[in-house]
């Protein structure tokens, strides 16, 4: 009896999802916030430039993925290694239709890659942006973001041509979900050593921040300190100079 | 237009909102919110207790709290914190003195239980002055990072020129909505 009670407890635990963490990376106008709705199964496609951070949490068969959504902004790159610490990997999204800013794109994305935090886990590339005419397929974007040097630097890579808007009554794009299958699987074959990595890396994450917010704390109190004491100073200035005033010599 | 988005359109000509807008003092909240109301900013002075006004954007209606943010008066922040739906968090982009303080204040706002989950939008106000920081590195000195439980923005704007505002609030609505 025990045994069954045991067995049915297990097997409810079996069934709950992996937490798994995956961040969208990939200049502005890329398509990663449309991406993310579209793998939520939402339409509304009427994004606004991110320059901040969103997270939205979808289930994808045994994996419960956490997408971190950032601004892909040049003035806000410079803020996504911070996150690098809290990904098992990572999806990056490119304008196939934006020749111009491929090489942009190419710098960004290795200059991802190639930080500590990030080397070493697994990259999806969604080529987006293939329903437009002007569109690049996948193995042309492949070789001007030069993917084949990814090799050393990361677990494996993977890139696939989708489209994130999709027509209005027409079925998500499978190459997307076909996409997070590879990314999670990827996930899977490191999972212990990622976990093991990523827990350290968020341990002295929360160490640094909360040194930063103690730091700034301690500064505020000081400046108020210091202002309490020359206003203290003043009025023990002015009572002299009254009393001064008062008390004839 | 599928059924479901006639639906959710339909829904959202009678949604409402309730913002909250804090920030210290000086920093230009209720600058913001006359200007967001098409109101004139000139004769701005300090809040004592606090001003609520209706503004709609998107087709939202939003009833903006604002509340006086002088060190004396932020005790009373949190009695306006009740059904928050969203928090707009001012700054003073071009005093680089007091980013500490404001960056204190606004780590307290973030350990409120009423508050948790509540979407932050940042505005990074009078970007209309010379020396004010971009909203980069305001992101950078608040660790704006570091915020994981909730989605957040930081918006460039100033409250003379009208820049950024709309953008700003359209964004909360969005994410509201």
């Amino acid at each position: 009896m025990l045994s069954f009670i045991r067995n049915l407890f297990s097997s409810k635990n079996e069934k709950k999802e992996t937490p798994v963490t995956v961040m969208f990376i990939g200049l502005d106008n890329a398509g990663k916030t449309t991406m993310l709705s579209t793998i939520q199964g939402e339409t509304d496609t009427n994004t606004t430039p991110t320059i901040g951070f969103d997270k939205k949490r979808v289930v994808h068969g045994k994996y419960n993925i956490t997408y971190f959504d950032l601004g892909g902004s040049k003035g806000f790159r410079g803020i996504w290694d911070r996150y690098y610490g809290s990904i098992h990997g990572a999806i990056f999204v490119v304008d196939s239709a934006d020749e111009n800013r491929l090489e942009e794109a190419k710098q960004a994305l290795f200059e991802s890659v190639r930080h500590p935090k990030f080397t070493g886990k697994s990259l999806l590339i969604l080529a987006n942006k293939q329903d437009k005419k002007e569109s690049i397929p996948a193995h042309e974007i492949a070789q001007k973001l030069e993917l084949d040097k990814l090799k050393s630097l990361v677990h494996r890579y993977n890139i696939l041509p989708c489209s994130a808007i999709q027509a209005q009554n027409k079925p998500q794009d499978p190459q997307i979900k076909k996409g997070v299958t590879w990314l999670s699987e990827s996930i899977d074959e490191q999972f212990e050593s990622l976990n093991k990595r990523i827990e350290k890396d968020m341990r002295d994450e929360a160490e640094q921040a909360k040194l930063e917010r103690e730091e700034k704390r301690r500064i505020v109190a000081e400046r108020k300190a210091k202002e309490e004491e020359l206003a203290k100073a003043e009025e023990e200035k002015k009572l002299k100079e009254q009393s001064a005033a008062q008390s004839p010599e | 237009m599928g059924l479901l988005t006639l639906l959710r359109k339909l829904k959202r000509s009678d949604k409402e909102a309730r913002l909250l807008i804090l920030g210290l003092d000086n920093s230009g909240k209720t600058s913001c919110l006359r200007k967001l109301a098409d109101e004139d900013i000139s004769q701005t002075t300090p809040t004592q207790g606090f001003n609520i006004k209706t503004v709609m954007s998107s087709g939202f209606k939003l009833n903006v709290w604002d509340i006086g943010g002088q060190k004396a008066i932020r005790p009373y922040w949190q009695n306006y914190f009740e059904s928050t739906d969203g928090l707009v968090y001012v700054i003073d982009s071009s005093d680089q003195k007091r980013l500490q303080e404001t960056s204190v204040e606004l780590n307290q706002l973030l350990e409120e239980e009423k508050l948790s989950g509540v979407p932050i939008m940042v505005l990074a106000n009078k970007q209309d002055l010379l020396n004010a920081l971009s909203a980069k590195q305001i992101a950078e000195e608040l660790g704006l990072h570091s915020i994981r439980d909730r989605t957040w923005q930081i918006q460039a704007c100033s409250a003379k020129t009208g820049e950024g505002l709309q953008q700003g609030m359209e964004w909360l609505v969005n994410t509201l909505g």
